[in-house]
Order: C-alpha cells, then sequence, then structure tokens
C-alpha cells in the first residue's frame, strides 16, 4: 500500500507538478489580473449557480435511484452528453431572438443564468450517484431507532439521514463547484453572444492565449493560478464542513414501502423530461433537415465515417484505463487522508489541481514539459524512444490529471464514512493492512469506487479541449472529431455524433449494470 | 528494509518499468545509424503538417500527396489555426517541435514567426506565379478563402451596412479572438474604414461568436440571417452570399516549413506540391481560390482577379503582426463594454 501510494505521488509530481512548474514562472501579470474582477465575479456565480441547482436535483435523483435503480442511465444521461452538445442544443432552446422556449417563458440562455443552467443539469448526476451510494451505505436501522424513538418522518430525515449524507453532499458539490469554475466550453459558446457579454475567467485564460502565446502567457498562468486557488480551496473546505460523522456497523437490507419505487420514477420523468428529452429533441430534430429540406446527410456523414468507429474505440479504451488508474489512485490518496495521513492530505490537494486548472492551461503545460522525445540509448545497439505527444499518451495523462478529483473526492467521503474501527479489529485478527482494507473497506466504499469509475470513464470518453489539442494525429478520439465536424464541417452532424455517443456509452453502462 | 518490503519494490519497479517500455518506441543498431538526409533507398520519411484546412480536403490530399511524394510519409495535425499555433508554440517553448510544415490562414502569425526566426526560407518555384502582396521569403499562400456576406436577399450589400440601424441585431461573425480569418477581416475593415467602425458595429448589436460554422448555423437557424463569412463555406452549403460593395476580404492560406524541421527537403517536396495543378484543384474542389493565375474558381464564385477586394496596403501582415494582439484587445475590451 505504501509503495503504491508513493508511485501516485511521484507521478503527479511528475506529470502534474513539473508541467506547472515549468508555467509557473510565467505568472505574474497581476496588474491585468486585477483587472478581471467582472470575469472572476461572473466564474463564481456560474459556479454558485450551478450548486445550487445540482445540489438539490442530485440530492433528490439520488434518492430516487435508491428506489429505481434501474433508472441510473436515465439519470446519467446529461452527464454523459459533452457540455458542448447540450450547449447547442440550449442555445436552440432558449436563444432570445428564436428560441423554441420563448413562446411560453421569456429565457436567454446567454446569460449566468443560462450557463448555471446547463453546468447544473450537466452536473447533477455527480451528486446523485454520491448520494444513492451513500444512502446505500446506511444502516437502515439506524432511521427505524429514530421513528421508534418518536421521531417523525421529516425529523428523522434530517436528524439521521441528512448528517449522514453530509461527507458525500459536500464532497460532491465540491466537485460541481469545481468543476463549473474550470468549465470552458459552456461559458465560451454562451458569454460572448450575450447582450452583456459575460465573461468568464477561463474564457480569458483562453482569449489572453488567443492574442499570442508569448505574449497571453502571463496572464493566462496568473489567472489559472488564481482559479487553482478557488478550485481547490473551496472543495477543501467543504469537506472540512463535513465533520467526521461515521458509523460502524454492518449494513442490512429492507424492502423499499409499497410504491415508493412508483414516486421515484416520477419524479426521475420529470427530471429527464427537462435534462434529456428537451435537448435531445433540440438536437435531432434539426439533424433531419438540410437548408431548410427533410435530409439525412447529417446523419450519412456520420453514420459513413470509418473515423468515428477508430474513434470512438480509442477513446473508449483510454478512457477506461484512464478510469481505472484514478479509482485506483484516488482511492489510495483518500484512504490515506481519511486515516489520517497528513502527507495524503497534501498529496489529495495536489491531485485537485487538474479539475481546477484551465483544460488549455493544463494542456499547453503538458506539452511545453513532455512534448520531446526522451531517448535513452542502451549499450549503444538499442535506443528507446518515449515520445508521449505523439499518440494518446499524453492525453490520457492529461484526462488523469483533470478527472483525478472525482474519485479523490467521491471515494474520501465514502472512506470518511467507515469507521477506522473495523479495519482495526481485522488488523487485531492478524491481518495485514493491504489485506484490512481489501477484505473490510473495500466491500463498504465498492459502489462509490464504481461510482466514480463510471464517471471518470464517460466524462474522459467525449472530452473536447484537451482532445483537440493533445491527440496526437495518429490517436484521433471522439473528442477531436466532434471539434472538427462542430467547427468545420458539419455542427447537426457534431450534434448526431454527441447523441450517438452519448447513447451507446449510456448503453454500454446499462448492460455493465445488468450484469 | 525487510526482505519482503525489497521485493515489494523491486515488483512494482518491474510493473513501472515494463509499462513505460510498452510506452516507448524502439529504434534499433547504434544511435549514430540514422540515413542521412536526403540519402537513397532509406525508406520514406516523416513529414508532420501542422493544418487548419478542413478535413474534407486533407481527405482528398493524402492519397495524391503520397503518390507524388513517396519519399515523405505525411502526418497530419489538423486543428484550428489558434490550436495549431498554440500547440506548436508550446512545443517551441518545450525545446522544439516536431512539425515540419505550417498550412494554416493565418499570415500574421507566420509573419511573427518569421520574424522570431522560427521559419526557413524557400520559395517553392510554383510559388512564383502567386500574388506578389501573398509570397515571402519564408511563406507563401497555398489557396485563398474570401470573406463575404450571407443570408438572404434584402441584407446588408455592404460592409458599412452592418453599421445602419436597419440591420441591429440580424447579423454575426466568428470570434476574432478564436477565429484567425475573422480576424484578418476585423483588422481589414479598421484599415479600411477607420477606429470608429468596430464601435459603430458595437453599438448596432454586433454578435461576434464561434468560428464560420457557428456563423452558418445562426444564419440557418434564423438566430441572426445575416453574417460575416467565409465565401468557401456558403458555396459548400449552396446558400446565397453579397460580395460587399467595398469588397471581400482576401484571406491567404499560407504555406511555410519550420525552421526546426528535421526533414527539410522532405518537407520541401510537400510544399512543392502543395501547388502544382493537381493539388490547387482539390483547394478548388474544396470551394477554395487558387492563388496561382490560370486556375479556374471554385464552381459558383467569381475568378479572384475579377472579385472586388478590399485593398490591402503594403506592408499589412508584418503591421498585423505587429498591431494583433493590440487589435484582439481593443475588440475584446469594446464587446465587454457593452
Amino acid at each position: 500500500m505504501t509503495v503504491l501510494f508513493w508511485l501516485v505521488a511521484a507521478a503527479l509530481v511528475l506529470f502534474g507538478g513539473w508541467p506547472l512548474l515549468r508555467l509557473l514562472p510565467e505568472a505574474g501579470d497581476w496588474a491585468a489580473a486585477a483587472g478581471e474582477g467582472a470575469a472572476l465575479r461572473n466564474s463564481l456565480a456560474v459556479a454558485g449557480g450551478a450548486l445550487a441547482l445540482a445540489l438539490p436535483a442530485g440530492t433528490a435523483l439520488g434518492f430516487a435511484l435508491v428506489r429505481a435503480p434501474a433508472a441510473a442511465p436515465l439519470v446519467l444521461l446529461p452527464y454523459v452528453t459533452p457540455p458542448y452538445v447540450s450547449t447547442i442544443a440550449w442555445v436552440t432552446l432558449a436563444n432570445p431572438t428564436n428560441g423554441w422556449l420563448r413562446a411560453l417563458l421569456p429565457v436567454d440562455v446567454y446569460t449566468r443564468g443560462g450557463m448555471a443552467w446547463v453546468l447544473g443539469l450537466h452536473l447533477a448526476p455527480v451528486v446523485a450517484l454520491a448520494v444513492r451510494d451513500a444512502l446505500r451505505q446506511q444502516d437502515p436501522a439506524l432511521v427505524e431507532a429514530a421513528r421508534l424513538a418518536g421521531a417523525g418522518r421529516v425529523r428523522a430525515w434530517a436528524a439521521v439521514t441528512l448528517p449522514l449524507l453530509r461527507p458525500s453532499l459536500l464532497a460532491a458539490g465540491g466537485v460541481v463547484f469545481a468543476a463549473s469554475l474550470a468549465s470552458y466550453g459552456v461559458p465560451a459558446m454562451l458569454g460572448a453572444p450575450a447582450a452583456v457579454p459575460v465573461p468568464t475567467l477561463t474564457t480569458r485564460v483562453v482569449e489572453a492565449l488567443d492574442t499570442g502565446f508569448q505574449r497571453g502567457l502571463p496572464l493566462a498562468t496568473t489567472l489559472a493560478l488564481g482559479l487553482m486557488a478557488l478550485g481547490v480551496g473551496a472543495p477543501l473546505l467543504l469537506r472540512a464542513l463535513a465533520g467526521g460523522l461515521r458509523t460502524a456497523g454492518a449494513r442490512a437490507v429492507r424492502p423499499a414501502p409499497p410504491g415508493a419505487a412508483r414516486g421515484a420514477w416520477v419524479g426521475v420523468g420529470v427530471y429527464a423530461a427537462v435534462a434529456v428529452a428537451l435537448p435531445w429533441v433540440a438536437l435531432l430534430v434539426p439533424s433531419f433537415t438540410d437548408g431548410g429540406r427533410p435530409s439525412l446527410t447529417h446523419w450519412a456523414r456520420v453514420l459513413g465515417d470509418a473515423r468515428v468507429l477508430d474513434a470512438g474505440l480509442r477513446s473508449a479504451l483510454l478512457a477506461g484505463a484512464v478510469a481505472s488508474a484514478t479509482a485506483v489512485a484516488g482511492g489510495l490518496v483518500a484512504w490515506a487522508a481519511a486515516r489520517g495521513g497528513r502527507l495524503a492530505r497534501v498529496v489529495g490537494a495536489a491531485g485537485r489541481l487538474g479539475v481546477a486548472v484551465p483544460g488549455s492551461v493544463l494542456g499547453l503545460g503538458l506539452l511545453v514539459a513532455f512534448s520531446q522525445e526522451l531517448r535513452i540509448i542502451v549499450l549503444e545497439r538499442l535506443t528507446l524512444v518515449v515520445a508521449l505527444a505523439d499518440g494518446a499518451a499524453l492525453l490520457g495523462i492529461a484526462w488523469a490529471l483533470r478527472f483525478l478529483p472525482l474519485p479523490l473526492d467521491l471515494l474520501g467521503a465514502a472512506v470518511q464514512g467507515v469507521h477506522p474501527s473495523l479495519e482495526e479489529a481485522a488488523r487485531l485478527s492478524g491481518a495485514g493492512p493491504a489485506r484490512a482494507v481489501a477484505g473490510v473497506t473495500l466491500p463498504l466504499v465498492a459502489r462509490a469506487l464504481g461510482s466514480a469509475w463510471l464517471l471518470v470513464f464517460v466524462g474522459a470518453a467525449c472530452e473536447v479541449t484537451l482532445s483537440t489539442l493533445l491527440a496526437g494525429p495518429r490517436a484521433p478520439v471522439l473528442g477531436t472529431l466532434l471539434f472538427q465536424l462542430q467547427t468545420y464541417a458539419d455542427p447537426r452532424a457534431a450534434s448526431v455524433l454527441g447523441v450517438l455517443a452519448s447513447a451507446v456509452l449510456v448503453g454500454a453502462v446499462a448492460l455493465g449494470g445488468r450484469r | 528494509m525487510g526482505g519482503r518490503g525489497a521485493a515489494r519494490w523491486v515488483g512494482v519497479g518491474a510493473v513501472a518499468l515494463a509499462g513505460a517500455l510498452a510506452a516507448c518506441r524502439v529504434e534499433w543498431g547504434p544511435p549514430g545509424a540514422a540515413p542521412a538526409e536526403g540519402a537513397t533507398g532509406a525508406g520514406p520519411v516523416e513529414v508532420w503538417v501542422y493544418t487548419s484546412v478542413y478535413p474534407e480536403v486533407l481527405k482528398t490530399l493524402e492519397a495524391p500527396l503520397a503518390a507524388a511524394v513517396p519519399g515523405a510519409q505525411v502526418v497530419w495535425f489538423q486543428a484550428g489555426s489558434e490550436k495549431v499555433a498554440a500547440r506548436f508554440e508550446a512545443e517551441l517553448a518545450g525545446g522544439g517541435s516536431p512539425a515540419c510544415v505550417l498550412l494554416t490562414s493565418d499570415p500574421a502569425w507566420l509573419e511573427d514567426l518569421s520574424a522570431r526566426g522560427a521559419l526557413r526560407p524557400y520559395v517553392s518555384p510554383g510559388a512564383l506565379g502567386v500574388d506578389r502582396r501573398w509570397l515571402r521569403p519564408t511563406w507563401a499562400a497555398v489557396r485563398v478563402s474570401v470573406m463575404v456576406l450571407g443570408g438572404p436577399a434584402g441584407g446588408p450589400a455592404a460592409w458599412r451596412d452592418l453599421a445602419d440601424p436597419k440591420f441591429r441585431g440580424s447579423f454575426s461573425s466568428g470570434d476574432p479572438m478564436a477565429s484567425g480569418t475573422t480576424f484578418t477581416t476585423v483588422a481589414a475593415w479598421e484599415q479600411a474604414f477607420g477606429a470608429d467602425f468596430l464601435p459603430a458595429l458595437a453599438e448596432n448589436g454586433w454578435m461576434a461568436a464561434g468560428g464560420n460554422s457557428a456563423v452558418l448555423a445562426r444564419m440557418e437557424s434564423g438566430e441572426r440571417p445575416h453574417g460575416v463569412v467565409l465565401l468557401e463555406n456558403l458555396l459548400a452549403k449552396g446558400l446565397p452570399y453579397t460580395v460587399p460593395v467595398e469588397g471581400a476580404v482576401a484571406v491567404p492560406g499560407p504555406a511555410a516549413i519550420a525552421a526546426g524541421c528535421p526533414q527539410p527537403a522532405a518537407a520541401q517536396a510537400v510544399v512543392d506540391w502543395l501547388f502544382t495543378p493537381e493539388a490547387q484543384a482539390l483547394f478548388v474542389a474544396g470551394h477554395m481560390h487558387s492563388p496561382l493565375p490560370g486556375i479556374a474558381p471554385p464552381a459558383g464564385a467569381p475568378p479572384l482577379e475579377a472579385l472586388p477586394l478590399l485593398p490591402e496596403p503594403p506592408g499589412f501582415w508584418a503591421t498585423l503582426a505587429a498591431d494583433g494582439p493590440a487589435l484582439k484587445e481593443r475588440v475584446r475590451r469594446l464587446r465587454d463594454a457593452r
């Protein structure tokens, strides 16, 4: 366990710390950064708004998922759909000129509220899965005891269920906040067209770099430092508020009351109607027209493109590998931190930098640090060439850094809910440290581990920003195809591809869950 | 450290080493045995091309290029002009880039690279017919894109019409911060119509967001029925266009060879091929104009020499390279001040 922990720490230092160290000397344009107060306010407002939507919606969905587990793929769909693609849908639905919903409501998606809406819907499934796993980990006997002692349903919920949920809620909330803060695609697509433009810190970072790499790098890295401080600090603050509430009991199973599943499905149905059906209709209906006439051109372009299968398989394999690596690494660090390791907490904080750094800065930092080939000559006969930027390796590293905070936070909350006395009992019985963790703690956090794996997998598979910058010429992934279609060839075909990829991913998840 | 601890470290080290080896490429033979540049019988050499040319057009170039230049195995990195520039600059900052040929739509960037000594001087014989405005010792245009007005009849017929209250809130363009062709167009506007033109557009509800495809999407959905968009995008979709009264904006798409290119001879062969009639015909089939005389225009478009164009003052690209960042900042402040 110790050896693995040090390997993870070394990998973080090499692939996360080294690129940052290469870029940090560039930071220092504090004067220009001080003038970005509006961008800072907008970023905080959007992240706060997304949190205000995702937390209650995700909590309700989490309760529903306990009663109706088969609804999980439907709940996951908004997270699986690339935010890039769902933003296109919400522009169709709610632009102030001719948005479809304007006939019913005076909506305008080109606002901070619009950005918070899109991001909140996209990230609510993260909260839902965290709440579901935490509820499954709770012993129903605790609530029963409160009811037997005379507490009403609401009081039992407030006094027993909610405090036990708090670590997971706050951890998921931290992920939502940090991910919203670091989002670029949604604010870029919704901020510039606004009647009163809405710059955010991430769009300002990219605009700084667009003025010229050398000229814009000081401001970009200075703003990125600020984002890192916010993106790491806020989740840590939330974790500190979570407290040290833990359980030490075994988890019993109780049958659900009759009709509970029906109510859960109604709730999921309402959510699905707003977060899935509406956007998908907005994406799919235009995809069957071209120049105002019915046409299958966009579908033919996607289904007839051999690159789609190639990129899709590559994305799935790479995302799967990244999900496994981050689940193991994140779980290990989260366990060590939960058991009081100070160094582990430092490593955990460092591991959260990836989600807080804007994708462009992370990608450019990795290129600056690792774009060169490393040649190792062995016995003057053999040359080993490590060329990370050639294929998909550098992109995999970027994805791992980007998504590591998910398992760190979700597993951290789950492990925190398992009392150390359980492991101590195993150790006293003669089990070694690894066996105690594997035999006692791991089964109790297995669902959280599975959820973390799933969220990393689907998030990485359709990721766009890092893919366009880092995917090697010989290793295109879904994100590069999405970007090419959207930017150059056929935005409606990009919508088709986004919808198809989401459906396939969620279908695979549903099939895997059935087994 | 006990025996078991040491064994664990050795085991983990072996796994890590195996993983690292799996990620490596292996070259056999003494390190100095690589064939000299231009040596015969050495097999094709890799030539990395960083380009913003449309993926559909690249697909048509691949096979003929491979047949015409068998000594070069071209590896394409395709992305937007800004992403290509960002990747190349980051690699330079990291110690060097594998890119040999740069093929984007941002001549100002190439002027900047040239001034910094990052381009290899080379003029392809095939480029000698290119208009002198678009020919430099270090780069030459292989294609020309043209920015015009798109939209239904009754829309703006001149660039100045975009400041007319009659068209308030009905038009959009790409984001000059993110789109190289839009950036060139905005710079051309400022040169031609003065410093007050851009604020007048902003006052008139100018939406500058996304790239050319985003402008088209807004035109097709009716959100902004008129657009400042590339002629080639309109021709590809069979949509109507208007050449502005003052003249369209020509945006040359240059090719250049990076100074650090490890295979300059092969890179020169690739660049030479891009100026052949065969390659030029493929660019024209992709709805772009050729910069060379005597080559037919894309279907549905007038010849380049018959197109009225906004005047391009001498030294325009060098000025744009120097003033570009300041112009982008002005546009950003203008936008954020609304």
